[in-house]
């Protein structure tokens, strides 16, 4: 058969056609990418998308589309398209999976034209060492309720993203309750309340969130590897890590056997974006869609090419992977949601350590400081997440100068949190700013905390946010806390430290913490705090 | 019943929009010469709401090119179209999977937009099918799901279908199943009805066997008459999920992931024949069957304005053209008898719904207006 040359006319769907008419990628293909007039097309996309910059940065050589990507996430950016965000910032959205736009009443109205790009499902990839205990080969047939019923008897520990905003993290909580509580149907509303007692088991074992599956990835990487055995992921975030070569172990992938939920990333153009756009979006989908891309997309960021002839060359493994029934109801997703934050999630511990020395008095920083957390507490539950101290949360402030300040630990409750909150506010407002900066005794003194705290209530989330604006000069030394940090048991060691870069402090030395403990430098000159503390506790 | 429905077709969409057509048709001989001596039309672009990959065969390309005609697409399910907010001036034709979303569109143009000249024909039809696999098709033999016709074709027995829905089957609840071992009901996989034709289809086939044997044409009393029928029905879609948009991309994750993803679909017969004359190995081992009863989507063209109109018109007349339908599975409205005869010469086994003696019923289609109560009231 003849491959013709396609005028941009064809657009979209001629990729397709010609994959299915048999053309499959002859060196003629290539010089018959649609091109046009420049245009820069914004688009709001799952964050793991920004793996395709490379392929995205020849698109716009090709066809003359330059994408600008804002990352988020799937849940978020389908809310955003709902709520009508989206409609005036940005020409198109590429989401991890479109079922959320059938979800939210009146997303699926503010689309024009879909175009399915490419796909991954949603694994579990655990530590091979962990796997051979198990008994979990590559072709052992793996089930959610296998998987929950090791995280039950603490053969098991797991990462997994937050499900409020993230596809991967509600994949898993999907999969799970389908498993414990569904007859083999998408979820119904009262199953979700049947399923809650294995679902509480199954999250006791969560030791890693993170507020998508692309920082979940990342964080991954960063902690001491014993402190998560498995991670619940992308196939393709999987993939990538394994061959990225910077884990000591490898992950295998577990595909469980009752249905895995494959995302299959669908870019989609707006409604109310302008005609120039939609011209552009409809080069760039036929581009995207080329034999070379797919083959490109498949080689570089291990995702699944649409066309069944690139597959087929492909090694994705052996296993057979059924398709999870994936609640398309709203109030089912809402349901989920809610008890997972309500009841299921592991509730966090957070320990502020924080500089009150004299130098905390210039610039308003302690002013800004007192401002940030206090915004913690009034945000409302409803402000997104991390926007406010949760229900559950565990607080504790170690404030430091010269010398270490007693710890103060403020308990959320379940229900009725405000007063605790009301608590937590007066107490910032009487931090004062006078002294030196023994920084190191007071990371000491939080360590101990958390130690005593968890011999009390182990499972929790524990995070160290450290923000202190100047340079060590009192007590301890750096290396006598790295020391002291040597002798703690995993278990307490595993807590990371977040220093935020504040004033004058060393950007070395906030280095050093953050790679020794595997937590996150977060720039303190860059972003103002009232950003950074949601940032940090968002991901929690 | 089917020669009826196609003489009714015809009588009803051709007499009153063509004036020409009849003797366009016996002249179809005379074409290439027309072609070369009209090679220099002026080419009119015709903005088609709809898309299918008939258009971007390039044969079909050049014939509407020497005709005086380029295409540009918008790939949006039949319901989507007619959704559209500036359907009446960004488009000329709106290319529906049914008649019966023809008719939506047309109301859609007629109520949002004040367009009443609107009219529409249906050049080609295509009967609605399950594509499946050959382990699927063993497991559902022994459900009494399915059985092999006389001429070697599959049939899937909805009412039986319906049955193991009711029992709430799930695959590995088959006795004897080693192949399929997935805790996952058995249902047939859709787009999702409200939005797009072929999952509609379903309901229509679905409602006609719960309506013993006849379209519903009173939602209502259908739900008070027969309430655990529709609910049945309605958790043979709730069930499933999530579902796709539009037809084309479902059939190219079916195509890409094999049985483990989708057992079994509900397509257009088209989509499994042109796939099987253009690209057999994507095809690999999937199993035609057909639904008994089934019913015919006829692929309905919508215009409101000369173009369309004139685009319409050699659609519908355009031998070549009706050739080529039929190179992608389309059964062309005036060639209805040897359809089946062209598959079997081209090595496609189809169903012959137009021999009386086929075992697989035709099932006549609520009105546009019923079926959009139904799919409202059960498909979600």
């Amino acid at each position: 058969m003849r491959c013709p040359r396609f005028a941009r006319v064809l657009t979209v769907l001629a990729a397709a056609a010609m994959v299915l008419a048999g053309c499959d990628a002859t060196p003629a293909q290539t010089d018959q990418q649609p091109s046009g007039p420049p245009y820069t097309l914004r688009v709001l996309a799952s964050a793991e998308l920004g793996d395709l910059q490379g392929i995205l940065d020849d698109a716009a050589n090709a066809t003359g589309v330059r994408v600008q990507l804002t990352p988020s996430t799937t849940l978020t950016i389908a809310r955003d398209i709902a709520d009508g965000k989206a409609d005036q910032d940005y020409d198109a959205a590429w989401l991890a999976s479109n079922r959320y736009l059938s979800i939210y009443p009146g997303a699926q109205a503010k689309i024009e034209e879909s175009t399915l790009t490419m796909s991954s499902p949603v694994v579990l990839g655990v530590r091979t060492s962990v796997a051979d205990q198990l008994g979990w080969r590559e072709d052992t047939p793996v089930s959610w309720s296998d998987i929950a019923r090791a995280a039950a008897a603490h053969q098991l520990t797991f990462g997994m993203s937050d499900p409020g905003s993230s596809n991967s993290g509600l994949s898993a909580l999907v999969g799970v309750a389908t498993a414990v509580a569904g007859d083999g149907a998408a979820l119904q509303p009262p199953q979700v309340a049947r399923a809650v007692p294995r679902l509480r088991e199954f999250f006791d074992a969560q030791t890693l969130k993170s507020g998508s599956s692309k920082e979940l990835a990342d964080t991954y990487t960063r902690r001491p590897e014993q402190s998560v055995d498995a991670l619940v992921e992308y196939e393709s975030e999987l993939l990538t890590l394994n061959r990225t070569g910077s884990l000591r172990e490898p992950l295998r992938l577990i595909y469980p056997s009752d249905g895995v939920a494959t995302a299959d990333y669908t870019l989609n153009s707006l409604v109310s974006a302008p005609q120039a756009a939609k011209d552009a979006y409809a080069r760039l989908s036929a581009y995207l869609r080329t034999d070379d891309i797919q083959g490109r997309i498949m080689r570089e960021t291990h995702r699944r090419p649409i066309s069944p002839h690139l597959l087929a060359q492909a090694d994705f493994g052996v296993h057979q992977s059924f398709e999870l029934p994936f609640p398309d109801r709203l109030d089912v997703v809402d349901d989920l949601v809610a008890t997972y934050y309500g009841t299921l999630r592991k509730p966090a511990r957070i320990v502020y350590v924080l500089d009150t020395s004299g130098s905390m008095a210039e610039d308003g920083r302690l002013d800004a400081l007192k401002r940030a957390l206090t915004s913690l507490t009034r945000a409302g539950a409803s402000s997104g997440p991390g926007a406010s101290f949760q229900t559950r949360e565990q607080v504790t402030f170690v404030p430091f100068s010269s010398t270490v300040g007693t710890p103060s630990t403020f308990d959320v409750p379940e229900t009725e949190p405000q007063a605790v909150l009301d608590q937590i506010y007066k107490y910032v407002q009487h931090l004062p700013a006078v002294g030196g900066t023994a920084l190191y005794d007071a990371l000491i003194e939080a360590y101990r905390t958390i130690d005593r705290q968890a011999a009390q209530d182990p499972d929790r989330i524990t995070t160290v946010v450290l923000l202190t604006d100047g340079e060590w000069n009192k007590g301890s030394t750096p290396d006598a806390f790295d020391a002291f940090y040597r002798t703690l048991g995993p278990d307490i060691a595993a807590a990371p430290v977040f220093p935020i870069r504040y004033g004058d402090n060393s950007n070395a030395a906030m280095d050093h913490l953050a790679t020794l403990t595997g937590g996150q430098v977060f720039d303190g000159r860059a972003l103002p705090l009232t950003t950074i503390f949601p940032l940090i506790h968002g991901s929690q | 019943m089917r020669t009826d429905a196609v003489l009714l077709a015809v009588v009803v969409v051709l007499v009153p929009v063509l004036l020409g057509t009849a003797a366009a048709l016996r002249r179809g001989g005379e074409a290439d010469v027309r072609r070369i001596g009209e090679a220099a039309v002026p080419v009119r672009t015709i903005r088609m709401a709809g898309d299918s990959e008939y258009f971007t065969d390039p044969d079909v390309v050049r014939e509407l090119e020497l005709n005086g005609f380029r295409i540009e697409q918008k790939p949006k399910g039949s319901v989507g179209i007619a959704d559209l907010s500036d359907l009446d001036t960004a488009y000329d034709v709106a290319n529906a999977g049914s008649d019966n979303a023809a008719d939506h569109i047309i109301t859609a143009l007629k109520e949002n937009h004040g367009v009443t000249t609107a009219s529409k024909i249906s050049p080609f039809s295509s009967p609605m099918v399950i594509i499946t696999y050959q382990p699927i098709v063993a497991l559902l033999e022994k459900e009494g799901i399915a059985r092999k016709s006389d001429n070697g074709t599959w049939v899937f027995e909805v009412s039986a279908y319906l049955e193991a829905v009711r029992q709430k089957k799930r695959w590995i609840d088959i006795q004897g199943n080693a192949v399929y071992r997935s805790t996952n009901r058995a249902l047939i996989s859709t787009t999702d009805p409200t939005l797009s034709n072929s999952g509609g289809m379903l309901m229509a086939i679905e409602t006609y066997v719960a309506n013993d044997g006849s379209p519903v044409n009173d939602v209502a009393a259908f739900q008070q008459a027969r309430p655990e029928s529709a609910q049945l029905i309605k958790s043979t879609f709730v069930d499933q999920g999530g579902k796709l948009w539009h037809t084309p991309p479902l059939l190219a994750l079916f195509l890409r992931d094999g049985m483990s993803r989708y057992p079994m679909g509900m397509f257009y017969e088209k989509d499994y024949i042109n796939t099987k004359l253009q690209d057999p190995a994507a095809l690999g081992e999937a199993v035609l069957m057909y639904p008994n009863p089934t019913v015919i989507s006829d692929n309905t063209f919508v215009w409101w304005g000369q173009a369309g109109q004139d685009f319409a018109n050699l659609l519908s007349t355009d031998q070549k053209l009706i050739d080529l339908a039929e190179k992608h599975g389309y059964h062309a409205i005036t060639n209805p008898v040897r359809f089946a005869n062209d598959m079997a010469g081209k090595g496609v086994t189809i169903a012959n719904l137009d021999d009386s003696q086929t075992d697989v019923t035709v099932a006549p289609l609520p009105t546009e207006k019923k079926l959009t109560q139904l799919i409202t009231e059960l498909g979600k």
